[in-house]
């Protein structure tokens, strides 16, 4: 068949598989000749890839094999795209898949949480028993601003001086930037063979025990413990699980397993997904808590420290046995 | 080995389909649009909510960890690119060429942080140049290309296979078919180049062209040379087509405006009729 022959026969074809094509990336031009072909397309596009390479391999013009590749591309990226409704799989993630996934890197989620707690309880001993040792960490500045914040004779303890309630939801907005920008940035730095992520783990920890050391020792141990308690089980969790996800990064590039190094990050980037994903959403969560519970005047401590408590319970039970059934 | 962008992926139903990576150059730009999007979106949202005061603030802190972090994901996985990707003509996909996922498209935005270390994308430069189809570090963990969207070429090609056909019927008008593609977002200036083109060509060369056989034996590669030549003759200038015409005088003893029209109707002659 000649060139022309052959466009003359399959032009009607051609434009029906283009307009078909448009209404499926476009569900809102949909119209009755999408109703009609929709679930005849796959039969399209194999004949169209036929006929493309029919075109090619009788060496017809650049014109028609560009047309008919640029058509066939377009179907291949439809017909082949994985389909994953974020909110289709969001109830099952919860349910079984965040913890699930955890649990099989629980080397990675082991080695984040030490390399956070550890340097956390270090500096903490050390801060409570010298109350000169946070500033080898931090400035006096800094530290006058955290002591302020947690002076029993503020109105609102975690807040700086002088700052109401209505710094609630500034207060949400900052702990969602700041605390899950955190997250992410210590995924991400895991790319750097995870001493990024390391060094995340290692300064937070640090940060967040020669705080924690040094308010108790100078004695504010009720407005700082009773401001943390509640969203601290969710908080601290969820950054050494970012760890975890970045750490398995790192680990896929110090020891590839016999993959090369590119293949072993492709597979850690989607075991890691999971973890960073949970932990994200659990940042999210102890930004609701933190900014609308852990300030809340008038609740005693003790309430505050149960609910800590139970907080605290509820994240390891989930993460520890959610899911169980559907492991293998 | 051929230096081509084009990169090829053979299809489950067993052809090739050739993905046109974009290189870094392009995706800057891309970025620097965004960056500027982002700038005046930062800019009006802080303008309003200053009026609310710290929940105003809080509203903002909410807005800037999405632009930051989300922004590129949600148009990439949902539009297939952000746009500033789309002033530029790019898209994001996955190496097969499919519609990029969720996880890829957070992994990938996610990892920028450590593509822009130490400062401004030095990473992600050197990385992008030192694999075949310029990868940055979060799309060789995301397993995502760049590619150039085909959406505005295959609609050149559309309109030019239409127009072709249709100057089987009326060799001097533009093509009406043209005239009703529906991408209306489609490049208007390509449009016009092309209707000017076909109406600059000379009428009375139009009308006489009728498929003659070639006197010797061509091989495929020269036939589809001759095809090559006839495809493209509409962007070119008349002078060029005789100019080119011209390489195959000592062969096909024509010259100027003859030779352009001869091997028209050997392109006609292989095509298996006018085109």
């Amino acid at each position: 068949m000649k060139q022309l022959d052959f466009e003359r026969k399959y032009q009607a074809f051609w434009e029906q598989c283009e307009a078909l094509l448009q209404q499926l990336e476009n569900p809102s031009s949909r119209n009755e000749l999408y109703q009609k072909h929709w679930a005849q397309f796959p039969h399209y596009y194999r004949k169209l890839c036929q006929q493309l390479s029919t075109a090619q391999s009788r060496q017809y013009s650049p014109l028609i094999t560009d047309y008919l590749h640029n058509i066939v591309l377009r179907g291949h990226r439809y017909l082949y795209q994985q389909k994953s409704s974020p909110l289709h799989g969001l109830k099952h993630f919860i349910a079984s898949g965040f913890p699930v996934a955890l649990r099989k890197e629980w080397r990675s989620w082991l080695l984040a949480s030490c390399t956070f707690y550890i340097p956390a309880i270090f500096m903490g001993l050390m801060c409570y028993f010298d109350s000169e040792f946070i500033l080898s960490l931090i400035e006096y500045d800094q530290l006058k601003s955290v002591e302020s914040m947690y002076d029993p004779s503020n109105a609102k303890i975690g807040r700086e001086e002088g700052r109401q309630s209505d710094s609630d939801f500034m207060m949400f907005g900052f702990y969602i930037w700041n605390n899950v920008g955190i997250d992410f940035k210590a995924y991400a730095s895991g790319l750097l063979f995870g001493i990024g992520t390391l060094f995340f783990m290692i300064f937070n920890g640090l940060y967040i025990g020669a705080v924690a050391g040094h308010l108790s020792g100078v004695g504010f141990v009720e407005t700082f413990w009773s401001f943390v308690s509640g969203h601290s089980a969710l908080e601290l969790t969820a950054a050494t699980i970012a760890g975890a996800a970045g750490l398995k990064l790192g680990y896929a590039l110090i020891n590839p397993k016999g993959f090369t190094r590119i293949l072993a990050l492709k597979h850690a980037g989607i075991e890691s997904f999971p973890l960073i994903s949970g932990a994200a959403l659990m940042t999210f969560l102890a930004a609701f808590v933190e900014g609308f519970w852990s300030a809340t005047p008038g609740v005693a401590a003790e309430i505050k420290y149960a609910v800590g408590i139970i907080a605290w319970v509820a994240v390891f039970s989930y993460l520890l046995l959610a899911g169980k059934n559907n492991e293998a | 080995m051929l230096q081509d962008s084009r990169f090829p992926y053979e299809t489950p139903e067993g052809i090739q389909i050739f993905l046109p990576i974009a290189g870094p150059m392009p995706r800057a730009m891309a970025w620097l649009i965004d960056l500027m999007i982002r700038g005046v979106v930062y800019m009006i949202a802080a303008a309003i909510l200053a009026i609310f005061d710290k929940v105003g603030m809080g509203l903002l802190l909410i807005i800037t960890f999405f632009m930051e972090w989300l922004y590129p994901t949600l148009f990439e996985v949902l539009k297939g690119a952000t746009p500033g990707k789309k002033s530029m003509n790019l898209h994001v996909c996955m190496d097969d060429g499919t519609a990029l996922t969720w996880q890829a498209g957070l992994t990938r935005n996610l990892l920028r942080t450590i593509d822009f270390l130490p400062f401004f994308y030095a990473f992600g430069v050197v990385a992008t140049l030192s694999n075949d189809r310029f990868k940055r570090l979060g799309d060789i963990v995301a397993n995502t290309i760049v590619v150039y969207g085909h959406e505005n070429n295959i609609q050149g090609g559309v309109r030019q296979l239409k127009q072709s056909t249709s100057t089987i019927e009326a060799p001097t008008q533009p093509s009406p078919k043209t005239s009703k593609e529906p991408s209306s977002k489609a490049d208007p200036s390509v449009d016009s180049n092309v209707q000017n083109n076909a109406q600059t060509k000379p009428n009375a060369s139009q009308n006489l062209i009728t498929p003659k056989p070639i006197p010797y034996p061509l091989n495929a590669d020269e036939q589809r040379t001759i095809l090559n030549f006839d495809d493209r003759l509409s962007d070119m200038t008349e002078a060029r087509q005789q100019e080119l015409a011209n390489i195959l005088t000592p062969i096909f003893n024509t010259k100027g405006e003859e030779a352009v029209i001869q091997l028209r109707q050997y392109a006609a002659w292989i095509r298996g009729g006018v085109k």
